[in-house]
């Protein structure tokens, strides 16, 4: 982008040289504009052209697992208390400890986000004491019904890890 | 077939004429003022006066019209007072105007079938006749000729388009004088 | 074709040409109608690229098909009239000001007089003495289309848009007929065709002739933009104070008929100012050979082409002039060096030695 640098003339001397000026001016306007139309457009081509999507951006919620399969959240409520629209709704139980879900004492048992409060602020992923909770690249969210808007967990679940979990990795 | 272009369109001349008299509301009178001002182009064209019909569609409908109407928007009389209630007392002197009016018409028609050179209005189709008053001695060969008409208006009309061009000028000079801001610097 | 049905051959002249005429008006019609749709395209496609974006570019390849749609849905969409709308003069305002931009194009000569198959033919409907007047005429016409849409709207955006249009395009005109004057006295001609000819015989359009044809030329430019109302003049749509000035009120196929007013208005613009100042089909001589003489339409289509563009490229680059500055622009501005300047060339054409003027007569 060939941005212009605007100086501001000085005063003209008499009326011919401020005519002079200004009729310089006009032309440096046209140049810029025609400069620009031989530019290639800064457009993206959206649904053929995917846009780069910065690594920091705040996109879809997605709650994380470990390697071998368990869930990070605790069901600690930390990002609903911290969720400044109120978008978040956890549930959490103890963890069974003869089938666990979490690697803690307790897991989410509901874990609700409500995608049409939430305003994407990240304040949740910043509360999240075990890094469970991210906010991804995935930025198409739009869908056609207000329920379908409310992300279950097990929408907002991210897939298993193919590989089975290793016995020796398991806690406890 | 200049016959019934003439009828035609001195019918719609007359229809408009009259509606832009009888109209109550301004603006409708304009239009049909306007609709009245291109049916004397097509006059002018039947004429053979060119220049006469283009000048007419160009001064009258495409400037001092649409400065007539600038006016009717900005003030708003588009339903003004009914007329007797304004103008009741000028009721009088419209009927006597009209019937000297009718009378001067009449009289010019008759003249125009009584005499060869008593009409001041050209005939139709009269390959000698000129394109109007101002082109009177004019032949309709030259009437719609850009070159005929200056000759004619720079030469033998030369005082009277001075005289008007004055007039104008006055008239110009004490409109801006009547509007002009009165401020104790200036 | 003499006796046949018992008309004589000059009869048949007769027919012959008003067929030919109608024809011929049939295809201009049309013509700057398909004109006006892709030189929709085409705007936005430059202002695109001119704003570093694509334009349009969806609808059938490279987005060629997109004026169709459009056309489509301008069509299709709800006629609205407001209910204290003046609904006659609300019907007839965009007509008004339609019908003037297309019947002007009739006195544009688009080529030389040539033979095709050994046969006579013209590239205008019309030749006519007075042609540049009666150009001039009709268009002055056209404002009452954007006055009165303003006044029936019943709409103070529209009223105030109608009324602008109005001052602008009578103070406008002053402005461009001084200027079309400095072409029309070095022509000594009102006939388009001869005008033409004459810059083309001469082999110097009349923006060529220094100083006088080049300030007259840049003065009827750019009162043409203000004639049209169009970018930065538009003042009269000025969608920042007006909702969309005089046509706010309008909808559906009414108000694309103010929208293909506006545009053919330009390409009659451009036409007059490419007779007027570019010598029309110069510098294919009037009298070629056939075949170069056939070159003379596409030469002028060119210079057409080439006024649109700017017209888009001013659109593009300026912004909108304030109303106080666009009165003074137009009357203490370009009417005194217009009035100044076709003083100077008559007075040049006057008084040149024994009147040798070569360009004149």
């Amino acid at each position: 982008m060939a941005f212009v640098e605007v100086k501001s003339p000085p005063p003209p001397a008499n009326a011919l040289s401020g005519a002079v000026a200004d009729v310089t001016a006009l032309a440096r306007g046209l140049g810029v504009t025609l400069g620009y139309m031989f530019q290639k457009p800064v457009t993206i081509q959206y649904p053929e052209e995917r846009p780069r999507i910065s690594a920091r951006h705040r996109g879809r919620h997605e709650l994380e697992r470990h390697d071998n399969g368990l869930e990070k959240c605790v069901g600690c409520e930390l990002c609903a208390l911290a969720c400044p629209s109120k978008a978040i709704f956890v549930e959490g139980a103890e963890n069974p400890p003869d089938a666990p879900v979490s690697i803690g004492e307790r897991y989410a048992k509901t874990y609700i986000v409500n995608m049409i409060r939430c305003i994407f602020c990240g304040f949740c992923v910043e509360a999240c004491p075990t890094e469970a909770l991210q906010l991804k690249k995935v930025f198409e969210l739009a869908d056609y019904t207000r329920e379908s808007m409310i992300y279950s967990k097990e929408t907002l679940l991210a897939p298993a890890p193919k590989r089975e979990a290793t016995d020796s990795w398991m806690p406890g | 077939m200049e016959f019934v272009v003439f009828a035609v369109f001195a019918a719609i001349s007359v229809t408009a004429a009259l509606f832009m008299v009888l109209q109550r509301n301004a603006m409708y009178s304009a239009l049909f003022l306007v609709l009245n001002f291109f049916c004397f182009a097509v006059f002018f064209i039947l004429l053979g006066a060119y220049f006469l019909a283009v000048v007419q569609v160009a001064v009258y409908a495409g400037a001092i019209m649409v400065l007539m109407l600038f006016v009717i928007m900005l003030l708003n009389v588009a339903y003004p007072e009914p007329p007797d209630k304004v103008l009741g007392f000028l009721r009088p002197f419209g009927v006597v105007t009209a019937v000297v009016f009718a009378a001067v018409l009449a009289g010019v028609g008759f003249g125009s079938k009584m005499g060869e050179n008593a009409s001041i209005l050209p005939r139709i189709s009269d390959p000698t006749s000129g394109a109007g008053i101002i082109l009177k001695g004019v032949g309709a060969a030259e009437a719609g000729h850009v070159q005929e008409v200056a000759a004619t208006l720079f030469s033998r009309y030369l005082f009277p388009f001075e005289v008007t061009s004055v007039l104008l000028l006055a008239a110009i000079l004490g409109a801006s004088v009547l509007v002009r801001k009165r401020t104790e610097h200036a | 074709m003499d006796g046949l049905f018992g008309l004589d051959g000059a009869t048949w002249d007769i027919i012959l040409a008003v067929i030919t005429a109608l024809i011929k008006a049939f295809v201009i019609v049309n013509g700057l109608l398909l004109a006006f749709a892709y030189m929709t395209l085409t705007e936005r496609k430059v202002l695109g690229r001119m704003q570093a974006r694509f334009g349009p570019n969806r609808v059938g390849p490279f987005g060629l098909l997109q004026p169709i749609a459009d056309g489509i849905k301008l069509a299709f969409k709800e006629d609205v009239t407001p209910r204290q709308a003046n609904f006659w003069v609300h019907m007839v305002a965009p007509m008004m000001a339609l019908i003037p931009a297309l019947i002007i194009f009739a006195v544009i000569p688009l080529g030389p007089e040539m033979r095709i198959l050994g046969q006579p033919w013209t590239w205008y409907v019309a030749k006519i003495n007075v042609g540049y007047l009666y150009a001039t005429a009709i268009a002055s016409v056209g404002v009452y289309g954007l006055v009165l849409a303003g006044w029936a709207s019943n709409s103070k955006y529209a009223l105030l848009g109608g009324l602008r249009a109005s001052a602008q395009v009578i103070s406008y005109e002053l402005a461009q007929g001084l200027a079309a004057m400095t072409a029309l006295v070095l022509a000594g001609s009102l006939n388009l065709y001869e005008i033409v000819n004459q810059q083309v015989s001469s082999g110097l359009p009349y923006a060529l002739y220094l100083p006088f044809g080049l300030i007259a030329f840049v003065i009827y430019v750019i009162a043409g933009v203000a004639e049209t109302n169009r970018s930065p003049f538009d003042m009269a749509e000025a969608e920042g104070e007006l909702g969309a000035g005089f046509h706010t009120e309008y909808s559906g196929f009414k108000w694309s008929m103010f929208f293909m007013a506006e545009y053919v208005n330009m390409i009659n613009i451009s036409a007059l100012a490419t007779v007027l100042f570019l010598g029309g089909w110069w510098p294919i001589p009037t009298d070629a050979p056939g075949f170069i003489q056939g070159l003379g339409p596409i030469v002028f289509l060119i210079k057409i082409g080439a006024f649109m563009f700017m017209f888009i490229w001013l659109r593009a680059t300026f912004p909108r002039l304030r109303f106080d500055r666009l009165m003074s622009l137009g009357w203490k501005v370009l009417l005194p060096i217009a009035l100044v300047n076709l003083l100077l060339t008559s007075a040049v054409v006057a008084l040149w030695p024994l009147g040798v003027w070569p360009f004149a007569q």
